[in-house]
């Protein structure tokens, strides 16, 4: 799975959260071997593989990365790995590290 | 006219070895599977050894995805690796993970006796205890359901027979391989990958530990400790792991051209029915005579045609009056009882895993012609003196045609198989 990222629409920030959600949800992809490149519109089930009861330890895994508390109801609506990129961003607090590139 | 069910596949995760051919070098050696583990000692078990299949996080990265340390425990993991060797041990490919083709004539069923104790150890009772349960997320119910091993099997190889678990203690694994014989035999499955499973489990083995059935004063020389037919035997030592075999009607075998390891000829299972000294913890001797004598019966063939007794044979008190029973079978033929061989005394009890360890170890002795020896019984039971030439202390080279597998479990559960050497022909 290789991540392919827009540079010209994409801030700094949100590069950086959109690497680390692709950490986070290849290790659930039920084929990530056939995933091949992954964007911020790859959709989590039809793109990558994820099953839908996985979003749960997916939103578990962000919470504890982030250290963001995100509630149930955020989950909703969430197709795409651009929809995850913003709701990490609207709750992040942090910083994007000085030796990310 | 019933359908002829052939051995075309074999998968083991033993304590002793994994995979078919590494399995075989141990049984033909007389290698223990078992050794001291520090973790039982400081949990402050008696009996701190056991027989744990020895599987490297790099092993099982090439077998699961990545999401397999939150997806499986140790149980599910051995019946996985056992599951998908046998399929690709029978000439099978794997299937495309994301392709929507499903292989409905196959099923599953791979049995436990305890499933997943370690989830419930290591991950359910901390975070409920703690009122964390939130952080479960959603791979739990995937671990501790008993039909978890089977279902990751049917999820990995699409497939879509009937996939299911059975549990009946320590007869588990040998009434499962004869579970998948009879959808064959009945025409509902063309083939049927099926074994059993256990998961390397203190919480479990601490409630033998304290009943005082587990093997005692062998910390330090584990490998002497399981003494199935000794007289110093002191209890079972404790065993994880996982065997499966893939049953194929043999005419569809034959037709696809597959290496036939060797028949199933049929078995039974039944319940002393806690009488005749049968109880919660020991088999009663009209009900395992009744079950051996339908195995037979249901094989179709004569008690004189056996050539081997795979035995239950713990290494406790039941040892002597398992092979009573055995005679007690023979009758007028006891002078023709087979040799006896007892596979627990290599790498332990897995309990609900044992009877399909110990039927794939049997099919290797009738595919590759030799008899395993019981390296342990070497001081054997004053009472069973008389037999010292039936149960060989090393590896005989001889094929066995027809081999009894038996199985005994807690709740006066009995099971036996009887495996054939093939020879040819379907008719």
């Amino acid at each position: 799975m290789t991540a392919i990222i827009d540079s010209a629409a994409l801030s700094e920030r949100r590069k950086y959260i959109f690497a680390e959600l692709v950490k986070i949800i290849s290790t659930f992809s039920k084929a990530p071997e056939t995933v091949g490149v992954v964007t911020p519109s790859s959709k989590l089930r039809d793109d990558i593989g994820i099953d839908s009861a996985r979003l749960v330890d997916i939103w578990l895994d962000i919470e504890s990365r982030f250290d963001v508390s995100i509630d149930e109801s955020a989950m909703d609506g969430v197709a795409t790995l651009d929809d995850l990129t913003t709701a990490v961003d609207h709750r992040w607090k942090g910083t994007v590290p000085t030796d990310f590139a | 006219m019933s359908v002829r069910v052939a051995i075309t596949g074999l998968g083991i995760v033993a304590p002793n070895a994994h995979g078919v051919h590494a399995f075989e070098d141990a049984l033909r050696s007389g290698r223990s599977g078992i050794s001291h583990h520090h973790e039982l000692k400081t949990l402050n078990f008696e009996c701190q050894i056991a027989g744990i299949p020895a599987i490297a996080e790099s092993t099982y990265a090439t077998y699961f995805r990545p999401d397999y340390r939150r997806t499986t425990n140790s149980g599910i993991r051995f019946a996985l690796i056992a599951a998908l060797d046998c399929w690709k041990d029978a000439g099978f490919g794997m299937p495309d993970p994301r392709g929507n083709d499903v292989d409905y004539d196959t099923g599953v069923v791979i049995g436990t006796g305890v499933g997943g104790g370690d989830t419930f150890l290591e991950n359910v009772f901390p975070a409920v205890r703690d009122c964390q349960i939130r952080k479960l997320g959603s791979t739990i119910p995937e671990r501790i359901m008993v039909s978890g091993a089977a279902s990751k099997v049917a999820d990995y190889l699409a497939l879509g027979g009937h996939v299911w678990a059975n549990s009946s203690a320590c007869t588990t694994g040998t009434e499962s391989l004869l579970a998948g014989f009879r959808e064959i035999r009945e025409g509902r499955a063309l083939r049927v990958l099926a074994g059993s499973t256990e998961g390397a489990n203190a919480a479990c083995w601490a409630g033998f530990d304290s009943m005082r059935v587990l093997a005692r004063g062998f910390n330090a020389t584990p490998e002497l400790a399981s003494r199935p037919l000794s007289a110093t035997a002191a209890g079972f030592v404790p065993a994880a792991g996982a065997g499966v075999v893939l049953l194929e009607s043999l005419e569809h075998a034959r037709g696809r051209g597959a290496r036939i390891y060797a028949e199933l000829l049929g078995g039974a299972v039944n319940c002393g029915g806690f009488r005749s000294g049968g109880s919660m913890t020991a088999p009663g001797a009209i009900g395992v005579r009744r079950c051996l004598e339908a195995a037979v019966s249901d094989a179709s063939v004569d008690i004189t045609d056996i050539d081997l007794i795979s035995g239950h044979l713990t290494g406790t008190f039941a040892d002597a009056s398992e092979i009573e029973n055995w005679n007690a079978v023979f009758d007028e033929h006891l002078s023709d009882l087979p040799y006896i061989n007892a596979p627990k005394a290599l790498f332990g009890h897995a309990l609900g895993a044992a009877g399909a360890i110990e039927s794939v170890a049997v099919i290797l002795q009738i595919a590759s012609g030799f008899i395993h020896g019981t390296p342990t019984s070497d001081d054997i039971l004053p009472q069973l003196a008389h037999l010292r030439e039936r149960i060989p202390l090393e590896s005989l080279g001889i094929r066995p045609r027809v081999v009894a597998k038996s199985s005994f479990g807690f709740g006066d559960v009995n099971a036996c198989l009887l495996f054939k050497q093939y020879s040819g022909g379907i008719s």
